[in-house]
């Protein structure tokens, strides 16, 4: 089953537009500009998927005290798979690897620098959504620490396997 | 001037100040009482960080009757109500008023309530949700069972508007000291919640721009769910209108800044009119940051819904919604009194999705005729429905409750018609939790309890978040191993029966 796969980006002119190539394990499916906000709809396939945002050395626009006065910058807006919002949480906890191999989380969201984000995408897809967007994202930030007790977590998924796992041998 | 302690016991979800502990200081501030107010949970949560300890500490024994303490936690707790009991004592009140929550609240209240007593002279009352359901003598009710102890002078069942000031005034009446209560009518007449007594930075997150606060705009329920027993606290359903409750909100916005609130509501919409004038009376309102609002909210048939209800419940501020779906198969629902379907949910989902608002289910398995069949329907659902849990619309599902025949709800009925079996405890009385149907006898307890696990599996499977998993899993292995010895005694005396007309034949 294809996966349907939409980006929104914005896009900033300095000399050129920047430009987007994105990958489908390791087969070009878009290679083009990206002018102002313009959105891509693709059909993809599960596996790794890169998008990877291109801007050349001279396209930073430096004033005489070398304060930037314009930038070519490419923006990640938004990401949608199988109709589904990704939020733009999971885009800013995505890693950012620039040209030279260094990896930062993507939190500004944009390419700043030629680099490229990987997405993994595994089926079945619903699953792998919300294991992205919700549990991965939850224990980064950890438990909600309001509540008066550490019971309340959503996704403890390998404690409550080991609680029905005693209660079926109780039931035995 | 007449000195107030309004004392709130843990637990508490301490996301928000306590409801009754507002309404018990407005009531009490209406009579011109000088009144002060103290949030245990929130003095505990501070004592325990000071301590170093975790907050959950006390948790496991204090909220559970089969649970001891250890002596680590034997001393933290004595500790606390040492230092909470002597500020109070030194408070020189004339009347503490002890409001507690939840039953689980019980081992909590009678250590500080022992603590206070022969060393305070001041009028000891206490109400609230937990005061009613059984005590640990299981024969008498908690409120009734302290008053025997002589560790309270009054207690208060039902509502505190009305039952209150006559205690003050007249020592007796409706409600007090027994459980014949009064229902309120005409809910507009009273006054607003009042929170001036409370810090309400106690209540923020780190995270949190605004504090939460909690408006309770009706009493009782439209529906009467067979496994329920709100009908026997609150027979009749009485609703605030629509512009009151819309206009406490608006109050609690300009007096205290807040933005979030919770309604503690059986259900939010049980009076369509009610539910809209509020909506548009939010909705129309110019505040200056947007607030949201939660509460509990009844699903009907998808034809009956207004076209632009969901467009409403959005621009009124609705952000989250927990919904009773009780099973996945229609039938059984049917069966409950729920008057909705799958079809009706999966409407429901569509347009919350549409307009981002978010759903919390409420439901549980092993309904008193429910058959295999039955139960793989539940199943299906988590498939069904996973795509909602993935945008984020279903935030969770809630399996808490383990079905019970509760006293006073239309399945006692029904259980003493169909005449079921219970399981005794220990003290020979009847254990509500142990039933089995003669009709469906291949439903008793254990294999409710493998259903309820399958169903936790099968929510897991699909990536379902699980609100109070660990705590479900926890109640459900303290019942099975409860279950157990009650099932073991009832197989001896049977035995023994049996011995005993052997003998005598």
């Amino acid at each position: 089953m294809p996966i349907k796969f939409s980006i929104e980006l914005t896009a900033k002119y300095c000399n050129s537009w920047p430009w987007l190539q994105i990958t489908n394990n390791n087969v070009v499916i878009y290679d083009n500009e990206i002018k102002e906000t313009q959105s891509i709809s693709l059909n993809i396939t599960g596996g790794v998927l890169k998008l990877i945002g291109i801007k050349k050395n001279n396209d930073t626009q430096l004033s005489a005290d070398n304060k930037i006065i314009q930038d070519k910058l490419l923006r990640v807006d938004k990401i949608v798979i199988d109709d589904i919002d990704m939020g733009i949480e999971f885009i800013r906890h995505l890693k950012f690897n620039n040209e030279l191999g260094t990896e930062v989380s993507f939190l500004n969201t944009t390419f700043y620098e030629n680099g490229e984000i990987t997405i993994n995408l595994q089926e079945p897809i619903l699953s792998w959504i919300i294991e992205e967007k919700f549990i991965k994202l939850l224990s980064t930030y950890g438990d909600d620490k309001r509540m008066y007790s550490s019971v309340f977590s959503k996704f403890k998924y390998s404690v409550l396997h080991e609680k029905i796992k005693n209660l079926r041998n109780l039931i035995k | 001037m007449t000195k107030t302690l309004v004392c709130s016991i843990p637990p508490w979800d301490i996301s928000k100040p306590p409801l009754s502990g507002g309404i018990l200081c407005a009531v009490c501030k209406k009579l011109g009482q000088n009144v002060t107010a103290v949030d245990l949970q929130v003095n505990l949560n501070k004592y325990l960080k000071s301590c170093d300890l975790p907050v959950d500490l006390l948790d496991d024994a204090l909220y559970n009757f089969t649970h001891e303490f250890t002596p680590q936690q034997e001393k933290v707790l004595t500790n606390f109500i040492s230092i909470e009991g002597k500020k109070i004592i030194s408070g020189g009140y004339d009347y503490i008023i002890i409001s507690l929550f939840s039953v689980l609240g019980q081992k909590f209240a009678t250590k500080l309530l022992k603590y206070l007593s022969g060393k305070t002279y001041a009028n000891r009352i206490i109400g609230g949700a937990g005061i009613t359901a059984p005590s640990f003598d299981y024969r008498n009710s908690y409120g009734a069972t302290l008053k025997k102890n002589n560790l309270i002078d009054c207690y208060i069942t039902g509502e505190a508007e009305e039952a209150l000031p006559m205690y003050f005034k007249v020592g007796q009446g409706p409600g007090i000291n027994n459980k014949e209560f009064a229902q309120l009518d005409h809910l507009d007449q009273y006054a607003f919640p009042d929170y001036s007594c409370y810090d309400l930075n106690d209540y923020l997150s780190d995270t949190d721009e605004s504090v939460e606060l909690a408006i309770i705009g009706s009493r009782g329920c439209v529906r009467s769910c067979t496994f329920c027993d709100v009908v026997k606290t609150s027979p009749k359903y009485r609703f605030r209108s629509g512009n009151n409750i819309a206009k406490e909100i608006i109050n609690h916005y300009e007096t205290y800044g807040v933005t979030k609130f919770y309604f503690a509501d059986s259900l939010v919409n049980g009076s369509d009119k009610m539910f809209n004038d509020m909506c548009n009376t939010l909705a129309n309102y110019k505040f200056h940051e947007p607030i949201s609002w939660k509460g509990q909210y009844i699903l009907r048939n998808r034809k009956s819904v207004p076209k632009n209800h969901f467009e409403l419940l959005k621009s009124s501020g609705c952000s989250e919604l927990f919904v009773g779906i009780e099973s996945g198969c229609d039938r059984i629902r049917e069966e409950i009194g729920k008057k909705f379907t799958n079809d009706d949910i999966e409407f429901y989902l569509e347009n919350f999705s549409k307009f981002d608002v978010k759903v919390l289910f409420l439901f549980f398995s092993g309904y008193v005729s429910e058959t295999i069949k039955d139960h793989e329907e539940t199943l299906r659902m988590f498939s069904r429905w996973q795509k909602y849990v993935a945008t984020g619309t279903i935030t969770g599902i809630e399996t808490l409750n383990i079905l019970m025949i509760l006293p006073g709800s239309p399945l006692e009925t029904v259980s003493k018609n169909s005449h079921f079996h219970f399981l005794e405890n220990v003290d020979g009385s009847v254990n509500n939790l142990y039933w089995t149907n003669p009709d469906n006898p291949s439903l008793n307890f254990k294999e409710r309890v493998r259903r309820h696990l399958e169903m936790i599996d099968e929510a897991i499977k699909y990536k379902w978040p699980i609100w109070n998993g660990e705590l479900t899993l926890d109640l459900l292995y303290n019942s099975m191993l409860e279950y157990k010895q009650l099932s073991d005694k009832s197989n001896n005396k049977s035995n023994n029966n049996r011995i005993k007309i052997i003998s005598i034949d």
